[in-house]
């Protein structure tokens, strides 16, 4: 046997033995740090092994794990019982992987789908809703309880934050965030959490968040006997929505003409079974139907609207994570947070925190200079990140700008071509917009590029896949020598995508209206080959085209006059997806391709159709791409 | 965690008997105390030393202490975050809300024991119990 897997062995069995307990106390308290702390080092070191001995399938299950845990470690995600379970699940695999490779001295086979289950299951939970166990607060905490003046200073600390005068509000805010800790030490008790909420909504400068705050502690630590020990919740996705009345009400009025609507359908069978006139009959029946649809549309809007939530639940723990990562990389930094109030739907709200705070990473580490470079750049010692949100039409744009050095685009290329991102001919040949979009590769930043920071291993490939998964688009641009943007364009709503259908080899297909830029009817003959490829000229621009059919496997067409040519953005560039026929736009939900389709290249996904059939809905960025290689 | 060796308090109020009134019970609980007889002279201290804890009266010439507050809570710096106790003759609410507009963090009407002020002050001032 290798030295190093006897060594992996031994030393595998003991972080696992100790991973297990870590997890099983941290279920029985999850508010003790020490044993979060200890989990999340016996994974990660774990993998670090895992590493050591080139078993890759366990270092991907082991990232999963330690990225739920990380997760847990920045107040992101609760523990939950199924994360627990999951984690333990993890470490049961491992140690299956471990008596396999004592057995026959090597990396077991067939690990990999064992290790993608895992992953994916730990994708699977990050998008649950599992609720968080409750803290039970602990003896001390139950017995030392509020004094009764502690109360009322909590209570004073709450409306004090309720002032809503401008002039002080930052004092006010302060000065009340000081107080509120100041109770909780005054008491002894155990409260870096809750001081570390405190901490975060002042430096967030966010009143509501800080008042709420307080709150949980006073109904946490409410209870003084101790025979009754109060319970406080730790911050939490929330599986419960504070909804307007006025929300509440639009459902309401839907509800009522929605109603009648039906019974108008209800009329019209009647007078269809008394035998009355067709045509008469069909009108009213298209008009009932123009009504119901409208009335659809209104209540999915109302519905959705329920869903929603300012990113602000996201952002707010941005700033004190930017400050610590800043101190941490030696690199000062401040953040700069706008359009907080922005909403988008819960479930982007809640997903959206760990693409960020990679970005946020990667921005400190790469994209920020050290100081001496800022100064001789004449730029200001504090390096300034921009976090913006704002609504767009029925996307939600987010974000991150930083005044950093920008990208090297030549040292991008560089360490495209060394990893084997694409071919160095094509790397060499990719146009400034194309090369910077390597960034996003998987592979691309690797653990040899390890730093305080990003030295997870975590790329920007990362960020795409998650922004991505969301049903977003994720893009990068930058100036050399002046900053980074990164984007963000997320939809409103996760569940509905508006697809416009097309028509190519005598098949229906769906095209993202997102992708979508224009459709136009060109002459056959504005269609030129260049080589194996075609391309086209629209207003001065050279545009590639793929003849869909084609790209399906199909013959060439048969040559007409005119072309159709939907133009769609894919993957940052436009390019021109030739078809038969266009169809009408729909509202569609998009399941993530199963069955054969399942990583199929150019496939977004699959959606039923009103008549049963099921609808493929395209990726243009696949479709491309595969085109391009 | 260790202990910062004293907490500092100011105590700002125009009478010479209410000072020296919460300057020996603080100081007999073991705080520091400095003092200032008018909001204008309060604003200087703030601005020139650190201190843990503002206690204020309302009604004092020149400056009176809600003026006092806002201007403390107005300023750029950390100082804008100074916990502030009001002890004011005034027992009405509309008094205990102006005190709390101005950025009071809690409102004491007096007369106030010396054991009552240092229970307040030592929460206040998250001094272990």
């Amino acid at each position: 046997m290798n030295e190093f897997v006897e060594q992996f062995v031994i030393e595998g069995r003991e972080l696992v033995a100790q991973g297990n307990d870590d997890l099983l106390a941290l279920e029985e308290r999850p508010d003790d740090r020490e044993r979060l702390d200890g989990a999340f080092r016996a994974l990660h070191t774990l993998k670090g092994a895992a590493g050591i001995v080139d078993f890759v399938a366990m270092g991907r299950a082991l990232h999963a794990a330690e990225d739920a845990l990380s997760a847990v470690r920045s107040g992101i995600a609760p523990v939950t019982a199924p994360l627990i379970d999951l984690c333990l699940a993890c470490l049961d695999q491992v140690g299956t992987w471990i008596d396999l490779m004592q057995a026959s001295g090597d990396i077991p086979e067939g690990a990999d789908a064992a290790a993608d289950d895992l992953v994916r299951r730990f994708t699977e939970l990050g998008s649950s809703d599992a609720k968080p166990i409750q803290v039970q607060a602990g003896p001390a905490a139950a017995a030392a309880g509020l004094s009764t003046i502690g109360r009322q200073l909590l209570e004073a600390q709450k409306l004090l934050l309720a002032e809503s005068s401008l002039e002080g509000a930052a004092g006010r805010l302060g000065s009340a965030g000081r107080v509120a800790a100041n109770v909780l030490r005054h008491q002894g008790l155990d409260t870096t959490d809750l001081e570390s909420l405190l901490q975060t909504s002042l430096l967030a400068g966010d009143a509501p968040s800080m008042a709420a705050a307080i709150d949980r502690i006073l109904s946490g630590l409410g209870e003084k006997e101790p025979e009754a020990p109060g319970t406080l919740s730790m911050p939490a996705p929330d599986t419960t929505l504070r909804v307007d009345v006025e929300r509440i009400e639009r459902l309401v009025r839907l509800t009522g003409e929605l109603l009648i609507a039906k019974n108008a359908v209800g009329h019209s069978a009647q007078r269809a079974r008394d035998g009355g006139d067709g045509r008469q009959l069909a009108v009213a029946l298209k008009n009932q139907h123009l009504l119901l649809d409208r009335l659809l549309g209104e209540l999915q809007s109302a519905v959705f609207s329920l869903r929603v939530l300012p990113l602000h639940h996201a952002f707010q723990r941005f700033p004190r994570l930017v400050r610590e990562m800043a101190a941490a990389v030696g690199k000062p930094a401040r953040l700069m947070i706008e359009g907080a109030t922005t909403e988008a739907d819960k479930s982007i709200v809640e997903a959206i925190a760990e693409p960020l705070l990679h970005v946020l990473r990667n921005t400190l580490d790469h994209g920020i200079e050290r100081a001496d470079a800022r100064a001789a750049a004449g730029k200001p010692a504090i390096a300034t990140i921009q976090l913006r949100a704002a609504r767009q039409g029925d996307r939600v744009i987010v974000e991150v700008e930083d005044d950093g050095r920008g990208i090297d685009l030549d040292r991008v290329r560089e360490v495209a071509r060394e990893r084997g991102i694409a071919p160095a001919a094509r790397i060499d040949a990719m146009s400034d917009d194309e090369a910077v979009e390597l960034v996003f590769a998987p592979g691309f930043s690797t653990a040899s590029r390890v730093t305080d920071l990003s030295g997870r291993g975590v790329g920007m490939d990362v960020v795409r896949t998650a922004i991505e998964r969301l049903g977003g688009r994720a893009s990068v641009s930058s100036r050399p020598g002046l900053g980074t943007v990164v984007r963000f364009g997320l939809p409103f709503t996760v569940m509905m995508t508006q697809v416009l259908t097309v028509e190519a080899a005598g098949q229906v297909f769906g095209v993202p209206m997102e992708a979508v830029v224009e459709t136009v009817r060109v002459e056959r003959t504005a269609i030129a080959s260049i080589g194996a490829a075609r391309a086209l000229v629209l207003r001065d621009r050279t545009l590639p085209v793929i003849d869909l059919g084609q790209a399906l496997g199909h013959e060439a067409r048969a040559a007409g006059a005119e072309a159709t040519v939907l133009i769609v953005s894919a993957g940052g560039q436009l390019g021109g997806l030739e078809v038969d026929r266009l169809g009408d736009r729909l509202d569609v939900m998009l399941k993530a391709p199963e069955g054969l389709l399942a990583g199929v290249p150019g496939v977004d996904g699959t959606t039923l159709l009103g008549d049963g059939r099921v609808l493929i809905v395209l990726d243009p960025d696949g479709i491309f791409a595969n085109g391009r290689s | 965690m260790v202990e910062p060796a004293g907490k500092r308090i100011l105590v700002v109020d125009d009478a010479s008997l209410v000072r020296r009134f919460y300057r020996e019970a603080l100081e007999r609980a073991g705080f520091e105390v400095d003092e200032a007889l008018n909001g204008v002279e309060a604003v200087e201290k703030v601005l020139g030393g650190i201190y843990d804890l503002v206690v204020v009266d309302v009604n004092m010439p020149q400056m009176d202490g809600l003026t006092f507050l806002k201007v403390l809570r107005r300023q750029a710096t950390a100082v804008s975050s100074l916990p502030a106790l009001v002890i004011s003759t005034e027992a009405a609410a509309q008094d205990a809300a102006a005190a709390r507009a101005a950025g009071a963090n809690f409102y004491l009407v007096k007369p106030v024991s010396q054991e009552w002020l240092v229970e307040h002050v030592s929460i206040m001032c998250g001094r272990p119990a």
